[in-house]
């Protein structure tokens, strides 16, 4: 026993301190951005629930944050909730019972409020690049939930280029307005456009037609 | 390119010339090419059969190691075998035969009042008194004239008439006494037969373990003069305990992964759910980590209970020594499988939370009521968990099966393969000579004309011989 003993406990002690110590490569950040312009804010509902299902997604140590996309959106300000679970699994199912109330608060301030007149996309894209370069995940993923209709308002400058080097953008429930439906070839060069942009940000592009492939897409990315 | 397209485009003199040139100089060039691919196909296939030599002995000497391994192996099965039968016996003895004496003691007796009752109920004829034989002359007397004469005869008469019938009637008491005393000794005989017959069933099962230490004896023997038939029998038997070691070790591999499902959730609570130790979860690792010390524990134990032999150091321990080390691992099995009924208790309320927390976070949030009691699978993991380290402990003994025979199993694989190997590179070694041989055959066939010729000059230059020496006159 006492040559036992020697020989279990650094077993034991290396594992329990790499436990402590290890950093987390595996992890995965998700940012959601979510489109409060007039022209969708009447989506924030189907939203709230595609941040519910991602909420259900999430291990322990994961990150999230939501945000919303106003006339000028490079600002904290416009992010509603954040939080990196425990790495505790019973901590972690309260802290997402607690973020999803907050998004539930969120819908219902949204519900009573009138849209925002501008889309500033490229600057919730850039606060949530550098959200998520602030984090350690290995995953990293923004949600748009907008229909990438960008209108920025006078004097704001967008041409900087996005910081989203291995960060997967998905396009979530892109409405088609009525002058793209009646010609697509508008809509194909607005979705190009974002293409082009995230790719030379080193990022990867996806659009999400169907909200059912959402967690195909998720863990394919 | 062949010679013909070689020299096609030359005149058909020239060519023949050419043709005729290249076969002189083959000819010519045949001694010493030949020997070149001789020696050059033999230095070839030399390491080939020096491989296949080496590999042969190294076969050999493997398969005499194997020998005295699965000897040892066999001697030691046996000899443990054997250690059993007499520990059997010397019990036997312990139990049975240690009141021996007091059931010897117990016979004698029996037997002592047997005996003395058999003395007392002898049947010994009455004596006649004395008297009868005095008074016989007097009635055997003839009647006479004399009146008195007869009336004294008539009365001894009547008098030897009672005398008898008295006499009789106390012969019968007498019988009727012996017989009592007969039947007093039944008990005493059925007794006697009791006892015996006891005696003799521990007698009987004596002989029994005495008939197999006997049979485990001449195995013994057999193995000692290390026959080819026990060679045979004890290495069938390794194959034998492999397979079903296997199978076993098979069976706990499947309690092992439900083991370990059963606590990589609630490990996580404990070490972390989102960290990782390399590629794999510190969760799955600790559960593992876990895992493999309670079948250490098991080891352990099972060692230290002389049901395993792996670990000599163990077994050759001081009794005392032996005895606190088996309680120690025992003692950390039993925590160990405490906390796997713990871990097992938090896995169910985490996975109702999961649950519960899922149901929240769909959108139509309808959490329906089960009828079923939700402490049944709680209790029934919890059982599961306290349970499953002490069948763990139990693969210690298919463990050691498995490595004996795969010893012995493995290294007959590997004489059978270094043999294989053997024969490839001779095989290898011969093909190459042959190669050689045939390419010289070959290139005779080439230049088989000069070689006609030449065995007709040498066929010629013998007669010429011959007859030079069978006419030597015609020389001169």
């Amino acid at each position: 026993m006492r040559r036992l003993l020697p020989s279990l406990l650094p077993s034991l002690l290396l594992v329990l301190s790499l436990s402590g110590c290890a950093t987390s490569p595996h992890g995965r950040a998700v940012y959601v951005v979510v489109d409060t312009s007039g022209s969708y804010i009447q989506a924030v509902p189907k939203a709230a629930r595609i941040i519910r299902y991602l909420l259900g997604t999430l291990e322990p140590g994961d990150t999230i944050a939501v945000a919303r996309i106003s006339s000028l959106s490079f600002t904290n300000k416009d992010r509603v909730a954040a939080v990196t679970l425990s790495r505790r699994p019973a901590q972690a199912d309260a802290e997402k019972r607690a973020m999803a109330a907050r998004i539930a608060a969120f819908v219902k301030a949204m519900a009573n409020r009138r849209g925002t007149p501008y889309t500033d996309i490229s600057g919730a894209l850039l606060e949530a690049a550098h959200f998520l370069r602030g984090t350690p995940a290995a995953r990293k993923e923004i949600i748009v939930v907008s229909d990438m209709r960008q209108d920025l308002p006078p004097g704001a400058v967008r041409h900087v280029p996005l910081p989203l080097k291995r960060v997967s953008v998905f396009a979530v429930n892109v409405i088609k307005s009525r002058g793209e439906n009646m010609n697509p070839a508008r809509y194909l060069a607005r979705m190009r456009m974002w293409d082009t942009r995230i790719a030379k940000g080193g990022g990867r592009f996806i659009i999400v037609h169907q909200l059912s492939r959402l967690p195909a897409l998720l863990r394919a990315s | 390119m062949s010679i013909v397209s070689y020299y096609g485009d030359l005149h058909p003199w020239m060519t023949s010339g050419a043709v005729v040139l290249t076969l002189v100089c083959l000819y010519l060039a045949r001694g010493p090419i030949e020997a070149a691919v001789t020696l050059s196909t033999r230095a070839l296939s030399r390491p080939f059969r020096l491989g296949s030599h080496a590999l042969r002995k190294a076969a050999d000497t493997l398969r005499d190691r194997n020998k005295i391994v699965l000897m040892a192996q066999g001697k030691e099965d046996v000899g443990q075998r054997i250690e059993r039968e007499f520990e059997r016996v010397d019990a036997v003895l312990k139990r049975d035969l240690q009141g021996f004496p007091i059931l010897q003691r117990k016979l004698l007796d029996e037997i002592t009042v047997i005996e003395e009752d058999y003395q007392q109920s002898r049947d010994v004829p009455p004596v006649p008194p004395e008297w009868v034989r005095a008074v016989t002359p007097l009635l055997k007397m003839k009647p006479g004239p004399d009146r008195v004469v007869e009336e004294v005869v008539e009365s001894l008469k009547t008098s030897v008439a009672k005398g008898q019938e008295r006499a009789l009637g106390e012969y019968r008491n007498a019988v009727l006494e012996r017989h009592k005393k007969l039947s007093q000794t039944l008990p005493f005989w059925r007794s006697v037969d009791t006892t015996l017959k006891s005696v003799d069933k521990r007698l009987a099962h004596l002989t029994e373990r005495a008939g197999a230490i006997d049979a485990y004896m001449d195995r013994y023997e057999q193995i000692s003069r290390e026959t080819d038939a026990i060679q045979s029998t004890l290495s069938s038997s390794a194959f034998v305990q492999l397979f079903v070691s296997l199978f076993v070790l098979c069976v706990a591999l499947g309690g092992t992964v439900i083991n370990f499902h059963l606590i990589a959730l609630p490990m996580s609570e404990m070490v972390g759910g989102g960290s990782y130790i390399g590629s794999l979860r510190t969760a799955d690792v600790a559960a593992l980590v876990i895992i493999l010390i309670e079948a250490t524990m098991g080891l352990f134990f099972m060692e230290s209970l002389r049901i395993t032999h792996l670990f000599p150091r163990i077994a050759h321990m001081p009794e005392r020594m032996r005895r606190r080390f088996m309680v120690a691992a025992l003692s950390l099995l039993l925590i160990m499988a405490g906390i796997e009924a713990a871990l097992a208790l938090l896995r169910e309320q985490l996975a109702v939370d999961n649950e519960a927390l899922a149901a929240s976070l769909t959108a139509h949030a309808k959490i329906s009521i089960l009828s079923i009691n939700s402490w049944i699978p709680t209790a029934g993991q919890m059982v599961l968990g306290f349970i499953l380290p002490f069948a763990l402990a139990f693969v210690a003994i298919p463990l050691e099966s498995f490595i004996y025979s795969a010893r012995t199993v493995g290294g007959m694989a590997l004489v059978g393969l270094l043999r294989l190997g053997s024969l490839a590179l001779h095989v290898t070694g011969r093909l190459v000579r042959y190669v050689g041989l045939a390419i010289n055959a070959l290139y005779d066939i080439v230049i088989f004309l000069p070689l006609v010729v030449e065995k007709m000059w040498h066929s010629t230059m013998e007669r010429q011989r011959t007859d030079a020496l069978a006419h030597p006159e015609s020389r001169g």
